[in-house]
């Protein structure tokens, strides 16, 4: 008698529950994991949102700290003390540094957060309900994206520091920050919506939406359950790139002495220190460092995503 | 625990540390008042101190609210005249560099509490009885000993109850073209400009052109309406004055308009004689009429000068002078004022009457003549007309206007200038660059001879190579200082402090603690050395510190001790 390979039990269960695909998220992390580019991305940001959630605890100085102004030691070059010397306001370069990162991030993924939602809900009704919503909704998009995002900024951060004063906005911490993200955010979701709007439209004629039409689901399931978990891989891909260009826009914003005084920004630092470029590198090239790496590491991130989410756009 | 419940606490976890990460930890005591302190966005180094400043304010318990703007967001706020703090459209505090209207100190143009404006330029309201004593008797005895007397009074009035606080005494640095000669000043708003009638470029013959970078574009080129930087440059060598400054080393007037002056022993009677032969660019001869055009609009209030209360202080009316011949003119002082000789005959400029008087008062401020942008066409005698670029003046430098693409104001020599150029200077261009490393590149790369000393090179001096640049330095008769909003309740008048609200006879007291506090919290030696380079001294008062007017025996640097600033704030009434 013949002994039997696989214990009947089991055979049963391989043939009563089948082995599952992989899905969406799982095939994309695969191809992810072999696009080196990615992986370096990934690190680099890992780096990031670690040094903006350990800065409290590994900065040698508090972020306002001045006082190698008061004992004559501004603009120092690194040393063991401050290990990447100190900038024009006394500041510890490197406290600085560690505590941009929370700044960067807070701007990035607060910018990018808003423009998803407006994008995504924008983009999705138009490819959704299609016709004439469709195009008044593409128009209006269209609008924002010719607008000047910088002039705007730069006007409504100084308009609104005037209109808030002695009001009781002027209590939020960091408000003109928060200014800079909102706006960011507002002029940044046009290419969500355009992308939105695409996947919204492939998606509703798939089998699968068809099929969960037929057998009545709701449309508010169809469109939340069905259409935009489909819709995510490359949605995220437009989102990582645009924390790198949120950052960089704030960075800007900071650099040109419009930014939040009281921010720790490393676009502040440039401001402050780019005039003594040749006699304090250190100020300098440590901020201007730091924004390179963040903005690589997401543009190195967004790229991987791009390749495992649509490889087809590779070939 | 189930996985939904422990996703539930995490989440929890995250949204209170964001929470606490958003509002800060706990403070240990509330504020005492708070402040709005405006910095203006033009000069790096000024919002480095700036942000120190706040930063030091805030460890004496003050609540600092700082922002960078630019300055036409500062000069509206301070020239309403209703004395308003921040929250109402009006201001608290902010950082400036200022400097009088003449080399000699003329503190009663600035402080004097009949200046209010919108029509004078006390913006920051001081009025104080003692200070008033002083510029008065400053302003109105002949009596040179007596002058000194009135300046010691008013240096040491405001050394006990500082009205602002003056960080420190600025040194000008300029880099200057090595090849550039006869660059032997520093500009000075509104009587020293960038004179290059007297500059040499070596090794350009006799055709030279040269470049000079001011900051900013100006606001207006009509002299009277401004006492900025951004303008004098500009205006400034096209236009003459009735007497000028010899030289920045000797700071002595001169006839230049003029030719000398007769005063009564009282000091209120005066005859000048007026040079002959001078001609306006236009080719129109320049006689007293234009001595008495130049006062009438100054005191004019429909021509909108900040410096019509000023000339009013001094004139009284237009009364108060006539003409006594076609080069002479007769004035009658209601009281004698040194400012009629330091300042409004030393200071101010002559303005053309046949190529000025048809412009509508409140049109002057737009006109071509004052925008240079375009030309404008005047009548001149005999029937003729003349079609100028800009404005028109006596100066030695005829005005071409405004060219955008370059970015810079154009001039030709004067070739009929009543003196002689001694440089070999005939085109001549004032750029604006902003910002000291644009400035900077501009010099390397041979585009510019000089600036203004608004750039603030002091602390990137060491990298500048003598093969393209010379690096000359000046007493700037300027200084840099934090003003106040002296009808703010709290600081200004002291209504609103604890010992004000106790004793209101004692508000004004409480008050000047609390700027004394202010002034002690300011590490001024670390800002002289760490900001600006080590170029510049300790402030204390509103007096150029090389003056041979400034006390150096009463006025001791003001010390940094947060203590002693802590000890001004409990006499104020407040509770650490």
């Amino acid at each position: 008698m013949d002994t039997p390979i696989v214990p009947e039990a089991v055979a049963e269960a391989s043939i009563a529950v089948p082995l599952r695909p992989p899905g969406l998220w799982r095939q994309g992390w695969y191809r992810f994991r072999r696009n080196r580019g990615g992986m370096l991305g990934l690190g680099l940001v890992a780096l990031v949102v670690l040094v903006a959630l350990l800065c409290p605890f590994v900065a040698p100085f508090a972020p306002n700290d001045q006082s190698a102004m008061l004992r004559g030691a501004a603009r120092k070059a690194p040393d063991w003390v401050h290990l990447l010397g100190t900038d024009r306001n006394g500041y510890d370069v490197l406290t600085r540094v560690l505590y941009g990162a929370s700044t960067a991030l807070a701007v990035g993924l607060g910018a990018m957060a808003v423009a998803s939602v407006i994008g995504v809900i924008i983009g999705g009704i138009a490819g959704y309900a299609g016709g004439l919503t469709d195009e008044l909704l593409m128009r209006f998009a269209e609008f924002f994206m010719v607008i000047p995002v910088f002039v705007v900024i730069l006007a409504v951060v100084r308009l609104f520091g005037i209109v808030v004063v002695g009001t009781w906005l002027e209590s939020i911490p960091n408000l003109n920050l928060m200014t800079i993200i909102v706006l960011l955010g507002c002029f940044e979701w046009p290419p969500i919506a355009r992308m939105a709007r695409a996947e919204f439209l492939r998606l509703k004629h798939a089998e699968f939406v068809e099929a969960a039409i037929c057998i009545g689901t709701k449309k508010r399931d169809i469109l939340l359950r069905h259409i935009l978990p489909n819709a995510l891989p490359s949605l995220i891909v437009l989102v990582a790139l645009g924390i790198g260009g949120a950052i960089l826009a704030e960075t800007m914003v900071s650099f040109l002495g419009f930014g939040d005084p009281k921010a720790v920004s490393w676009g502040q630092q440039l401001h402050f220190n780019y005039e003594a470029l040749k006699v304090a590198p250190w100020a300098v090239l440590s901020p201007g460092a730091a924004i390179f790496v963040t903005v690589l590491g997401f543009n190195l991130l967004a790229d991987g995503l791009t390749d495992a989410f649509n490889p087809r756009l590779r070939r | 625990m189930s996985l939904s419940s422990k996703r539930r606490s995490v989440m929890k976890a995250a949204a209170a540390a964001a929470v606490a990460a958003v509002a800060g930890p706990a403070r240990a005591a509330p504020p005492f008042f708070k402040l709005y302190l405006m910095i203006p966005n033009n000069q790096p180094a000024r919002m480095i101190w700036g942000t120190l400043a706040a930063q030091q304010m805030s460890r004496i318990g003050i609540d600092v609210v700082s922002s960078f703007v630019p300055f036409t967001v500062i000069s509206p706020r301070r020239s309403r005249g209703d004395g308003k703090p921040h929250p109402e459209g009006g201001w608290d505090a902010y950082l400036e560099r200022y400097y009088y209207n003449a080399i000699t100190p003329t503190p009663n143009t600035l402080f004097h509490s009949r200046l209010m404006p919108p029509s004078g330029q006390n913006f920051y309201y001081v009025n104080d009885p003692q200070i008033d004593a002083a510029l008065d008797q400053m302003a109105s005895t002949i009596d040179p000993a007596q002058r000194m007397d009135a300046y010691r009074a008013f240096e040491r009035r405001w050394y006990e109850t500082e009205p602002m606080t003056t960080l420190f005494y600025p040194e000008d640095v300029i880099a200057v073209n090595p090849k550039l000669k006869g660059f032997d000043f520093t500009t000075f708003n509104p009587v020293f400009y960038p004179n290059p009638e007297k500059w040499t470029i070596e090794g350009a013959g006799n055709d030279a052109t040269a470049a000079f970078a001011s900051w900013a574009p100006p606001a207006s080129l009509i002299p009277m309406y401004t006492t900025g930087y951004n303008e004098s440059n500009i205006f400034g060598p096209v236009y003459n004055r009735l007497y000028e400054y010899e030289s920045w080393q000797d700071k002595r007037l001169v006839p230049a308009l003029a030719t000398g002056h007769t005063m009564s022993a009282d000091g209120k009677h005066w005859v000048i004689t007026l040079r002959e032969g001078v001609k306006w660019h236009s080719g129109e001869e320049f006689t007293a009429e234009d001595v008495k055009f130049t006062w009438d609009t100054f005191l004019n209030r429909a021509y909108g000068t900040p410096i019509q209360a000023a000339t009013e202080q001094v004139l009284g009316g237009p009364g108060a002078y006539r003409i006594t011949g076609k080069h002479e003119i007769t004035v009658d002082l209601p009281a004698y004022n040194m400012l009629f000789l330091d300042w409004l005959i030393g200071a101010q400029a002559i303005i053309p009457k046949h190529a000025y008087q048809d412009i509508r008062p409140e049109a002057l401020r737009g006109h071509t003549a004052s925008n240079w942008l375009g030309r404008h066409t005047v009548r001149i005698s005999g029937g003729r007309s003349y079609t100028a670029l800009g404005g028109i003046g006596t100066g030695p430098w005829i005005a071409q206007g405004y060219d955008p693409q370059r970015r810079a104001y154009k001039y030709v020599r004067n070739e009929n200038y009543w003196k002689p150029h001694t440089g070999n200077v005939k085109t001549f261009y004032i750029v604006n660059i902003q910002g000291t490393d644009s400035v900077l590149s501009a010099l390397r790369a041979g585009e510019i001879d000089a600036h203004d000393p608004m750039y603030d090179i002091g602390p990137v001096a060491s990298t500048i190579d003598p093969s393209w640049g010379k690096v000359q330095t000046f007493d700037s008769f300027k200084w840099q200082h934090i003003c106040y909003n002296l009808r703010h309740p709290v600081f200004g008048t002291g209504v609103d402090t604890p010992l004000g609200r106790r004793d209101p006879s004692r508000a004004a007291e409480a008050a000047a603690y609390i700027r004394k506090a202010i002034s002690h919290a300011m590490p001024r030696e670390q800002i002289v050395k760490e900001i600006a380079g080590g170029y510049g001294r300790e402030g204390t008062v509103p007096m150029p510190y090389s003056a041979p007017e400034y006390d150096h025996d009463l006025l001791r640097p003001i010390a940094y001790d947060l203590d002693l600033s802590r000890q001004y704030m409990q006499r104020a009434g407040y509770e650490y």
